[in-house]
This record gives C-alpha cells, structure tokens and sequence, in this order.
C-alpha cells in the first residue's frame, strides 16, 4: 500500500511534464524517481523513515474521508488539492513530507536520462519537452 | 622506524596533513568513510552521483524550526569533489576577529599567506580560461548597472571545459578536488588511504600511543572492526562528523555545540535569449556590495536541480521547466549568527545529527539578500525571479522585492539550504571558548588535533574551503616542527 501511495504521489507531481514524450518513458522515469525516493526515505535516521511511513498511512486515511480507497484511488484533481493543502498546512511535520517527496522525487525524474536527454535536445535548439 | 600517523578523513584538511607528514617521513594512515571513484566514476546525474559520493544520499539536513539541506562528500577526497571549485582566502577583518574574541594567535593574514599560496600553487587556482558564459556575463551587468562591486571568483579548476557536472565530481579532471593532486602525492610520498572505514572512538588521551577503533565496511565483504595505534592523530571527518566521533570519545569541553553555516537562499531567473546554463560552467562572478553578511553569486543548474529550486511552489511554477534553456541560478548566502548543535543521534549513535536555529538577523539578512539578488538579476535583463519562498512563486520586477529590505520574510517560507558547516569545536587560546588550543591540539589530549572545518573559530563569510586547508597545514606543520624538537 505505502508503495502505490507514493507512486500516486510522485505521478501527480510530475503528471503534467514531458508530455512530449512517450507515456512508457514518463512512466519509466516515474517508477525511477518512487525507487529513488524511498532510497533517500531509507538514508534517514530511523525516527524519520517512521514517520514517513505514518505520514503515507495519515495521507491515505485522509483519503477515506473522500470516499476512496487510499490517495492512489483519488481522481487527480483531488489528489493534487490534498496534496496542496498538505504543502501549506500549519503542521510542519506535514510541510516537511510533501518537502522531502516533491525534491527527492522531482530531482530524480528530471535527472532521468531520457527525461534530461529530452532537455539537453531543447536546450540545443530542440522541441521543448 | 618510522613513527606513525592517523589521519582521519582525506578532504581539504585531512589530504594537506597527509602529504605533509609523508614528506616529513611519517608512517602515514588516511582512513576515508567513503570509497575511492575515479573520473569514470565522476559526472553521473545528480540522483547517482548522491548516492556514490554523498554522506547519506545527500540526505543529511540540519534540523530546528525551520530545516535547512546540507550535504557533504563521503568519498576519497571529501566534499572537495562535489563543491563548485571556488576559492577565497579569509578576509583579514575575520582573522582579527577570531583573534579578539577565541585567541586565536599565529593566524593572521600574513601568517596564513604562505599557506594560501601553497595551496593556490596545489590547486592550480585561477580564472576561468576562456570567454564568461552568458549567466555570468548578465549577472556582471546587472551588478555593473546599480554601481555594485563585484569579481570573478577564482576557482580550482583551471582547465575547466563547461561540462556543468561540479556536483558530480568533475568527469574531465579539471577541477582539482585533493583526490585529483594532493592525495596521490601523499601517497606517493607513503601515505596508506583505508576506505570503507569509519572512525567510531578515539582511546588512549594520556598513553604514548593513541589508539583508533575503526569500522571497516569495504564492499562485498563482512564488515569488521580494526585498531589502528599511532602517535597522533588528526582528525579531519567535517564539521558534523568530527564532534560526534569526538563525543563517542568521551572528550566533551566545547564540543558540539557551535556549529555555524552559511544559509543559503537559491533562485532562478528567466531571461529573454537563451542562457544555455546546461551547457557551461556555473555563474562565476560574486556579488560583494554587502559583504561580509550578504554574499550573491551564481549555482549549478540541470534540470533536476532546477526543478529542486521550483518544487516548494510547483503547482504555479511546474510549467517553467519549459523555459529552461532561458534558466540561470543564483543565491544569496548570508554569514549565519545563529548557532547549531551536534550529537550522535537517538538510537543510533553511529549517526550525527545536526540542528540549526536560524537567528533574526539571518532571517533578516536573507530577506534583504534575496530582495539584493532579484534587483541585480532584474537589472540584468531578467523577465522573471522564480524564489524558493513558499507563497512567492514569481517575481516580475525589482518593485515587489523593496519591502523585505527592510521587512524580514517569514522564516518558514524559506527553503533553505548550505554547504558551508563549520565550527562545531572552534580552536583559539581562549579555553572557555574553545575545544582546542591555537594550532588545534584538543585540550588535555596528547597530540589529538583537529584540521577540518569544525575548528574554524566562526564564520568566514567566504566559501571555506582555504581557510581549512591553510588552518590545516598551519596546524600539521607546527606539530611536525614541535614533535622534531621534542625528539618524541
């Protein structure tokens, strides 16, 4: 369960990106950037990898208030205004989940080789991605 | 027989003690937590290259109301292999200061000179070869057209060839991380490096030796403790790692508990014409109008980076990925008053962890610096400051930016980050003050001596990569001279 949440989560983050490319690629660097951040999750002290565990249950019970069955369930319009309301929420524990999923997650889609190839392409004069 | 030496840690402070202790004929142990990668090994993605030459993945951030990013190398050659090659040497007005108020004597700039030459002389320092690219090009306008001072930064990195891969290790060479020079002198001179290995105590504060507890984890095999004995021991782990293992070792008086950093505040911005970041090297040239508290100056940039400094407002700022040929990075860095604290951390002592509580005045210099950077940018022809402010995704003119010069930002809407950590156990004569004596001897230990960045007595305001490796040779030099005398 705490897998397909934080795929959902990283899939929201970067759904609206590189839609020049095909949807296998996107879904490629996706799985990549999940990999990648439970990689980092699993670099910290073991309080935090804790209570990032709490945080991803805490988001899927706040899912059930909406009737779905865990965030991934969610149509994606809701899942990104829960997930705003989380990145602006006067718990810091809270901001600092959405923090650590949005850089880790964001950093490794990007730096994707296929996802990076197709911005070095523009960056040469290429189609933006 | 030769008499025997441990160096702990092989980054800026630790490769200078042991190239000069191999010279000086010394049985010289380097011990490196990190591995051993070479160029082929260098120049990866961000993603991988964390996960090879990073403490932690990177994931070593500094805790306290408002959490700040910091990483570091763990890799032969420390952070010297991911830092961006900038080199300044201490303003003398800093020197002064640490003299009054740590006692730190035999360190001013004269003192120090001949070490900041040494090492220049190391490094191969200077300015970059060829034509500036265009972020610094337009960052220098801007600086030129508000009267502003500014220079272009010398860097170890005289051939550099714009791969734009600092932070990855430099994949042609030319940026002079001491893995690339300094520590393939030492050990030619006899230097042993022990990768894989971690410092867990140091025993032995009165004996003739002291002794070294090591864990020993190298790849693909079982992970073992050893003892390594030796005559002295410098200890050269970092500004986090060095206290914690000093704690682990009962050795306490000042130690800890003044850990400084210099917070940092990244932007991009948008120009009109292409900037072509991903493709040259990063801004070279410094703001130093506000120096020493503000510092402005130019960042890596690729295109998870640049999507690091937009995700804190990523909903409004997403779409900007699609102007990244027009992208440049820039900071503000501010010379921190607030303090910091580190231990071993619960549960798992092996582990450090660092907290930092910002102070006003850094909220408050921040503030002033990012509104400083968004006029010179702006200036500069920029179309648009994308900020790490949460709530402040774009900034369209130098107009918004005028109230935080004087009206701080909300601390917690900044995310900030640092590379610069240091005095965690500041050296000076001063003992109420300080963990070790002038030449960095821990008090009432017998030749323990620190040589890294924790025993910068305070903040340099300048990148601090020099002032380590001068402190560091100042202090080995003077060790190796005295213990010649003393015929130890």
């Amino acid at each position: 369960m705490a897998h397909r949440t934080l795929h959902a989560l990283v899939s929201a983050l970067v759904r609206q990106q590189c839609r020049a490319l095909s949807a296998e690629v996107r879904e490629a660097a996706t799985r990549h950037a999940v990999a990648f951040t439970q990689a980092q999750v699993h670099a910290l002290p073991q309080h935090f990898r804790l209570g990032f565990l709490a945080a991803l249950r805490a988001l899927d019970a706040t899912a059930l208030g909406y009737g779905a069955v865990g965030f991934a369930a969610l149509p994606p319009r809701r899942q990104d205004r829960l997930l705003a309301r989380w990145a602006s929420s006067p718990i810091p524990q809270t901001r600092q989940f959405v923090r650590l999923v949005r850089s880790s997650a964001l950093l490794a889609f990007f730096e994707y080789p296929a996802i990076a190839d197709s911005f070095e392409r523009a960056a040469a004069g290429g189609v933006t991605p | 027989m030769k008499r025997r030496a441990v160096v702990l840690g092989s980054g800026a402070g630790g490769s200078v003690c042991a190239l000069e202790l191999a010279l000086a004929g010394w049985d010289v142990t380097v011990v490196e937590e990190g591995g051993d990668f070479g160029l082929p090994d260098y120049g990866a993605a961000s993603d991988v290259a964390m996960a090879r030459l990073y403490r932690h993945r990177g994931m070593t951030p500094l805790l306290g109301a408002n959490p700040i990013a910091y990483v570091e190398g763990c890799c032969v050659g420390g952070s010297t292999e991911i830092n961006s090659g900038f080199w300044r040497r201490t303003p003398d007005a800093t020197l002064l200061e640490w003299a009054a108020a740590y006692g730190l004597r035999d360190a001013s700039a004269a003192d120090l000179a001949p070490h900041f030459a040494w090492a220049e002389a190391e490094l191969h320092v200077g300015l970059h070869h060829g034509p500036w690219p265009a972020s610094t090009a337009l960052f220098a306008e801007g600086a030129r057209v508000l009267g502003w001072s500014h220079f272009e930064t010398p860097r170890m990195a005289s051939g550099c060839q714009n791969t734009n891969r600092c932070a990855s290790g430099c994949p042609t060479g030319a940026k002079q991380g001491v893995s690339r020079g300094i520590l393939p002198k030492a050990v030619a001179a006899g230097a042993r490096i022990l990768t894989h290995a971690r410092a867990l105590a140091i025993r032995g504060q009165t004996q003739s030796e002291r002794c070294v507890e090591i864990l020993h984890r190298p790849p693909g095999r079982a992970p073992g403790t050893l003892e390594l004995r030796a005559e002295v021991v410098f200890v050269a782990c970092g500004a986090v790692e060095t206290p914690t293992l000093l704690l682990r070792s009962g050795i306490q008086h000042n130690i800890g508990n003044s850990l400084q950093i210099h917070p940092m505040l990244k932007v991009l911005a948008q120009f009109p014409q292409r900037i072509d970041a991903l493709h040259s090297v990063l801004p070279l040239v410094q703001i130093n109008e506000f120096a020493p508290d503000i510092s402005l100056g130019g960042s890596y940039l690729t295109p998870g980076h640049a999507a690091l400094l937009l995700a804190d407002n990523w909903p409004q700022q997403q779409e900007t990925m699609a102007l990244l040929p027009h992208l440049a990075a820039y900071y503000v860095a501010v010379r921190g008053r607030g303090l910091g604290r580190v231990r071993p951390t619960w549960g798992e002592p092996l582990r450090s962890t660092a907290s930092y509580e910002l102070a006003p005045s850094d909220v408050q210099l921040l503030s002033e610096g990012v509104a400083r950077l968004a006029q010179v940018l702006f200036a500069a022809g920029a179309v648009a400051v994308y900020t790490g402010i949460r709530g402040v995704p774009r900034l369209r003119s130098a107009a918004e930016v005028a109230p935080w010069l004087n009206t701080p930002l909300a601390a917690e809407s900044l995310n900030l980050s640092t590379v610069h950590a240091f005095s965690s156990c500041p050296v000076g004569d001063r003992r109420e003050r300080t963990a070790a004596d002038s030449f960095g001897a821990i008090w009432d230990w017998d030749n323990l001596i620190l040589a890294d960045a924790s025993c910068l007595p305070g903040s340099p305001g300048v990148n601090p990569q020099a002032t380590v490796m001068a402190l560091a040779r100042r202090n080995v030099l003077n060790f190796i001279v005295n213990a010649a005398a003393s015929g130890r």
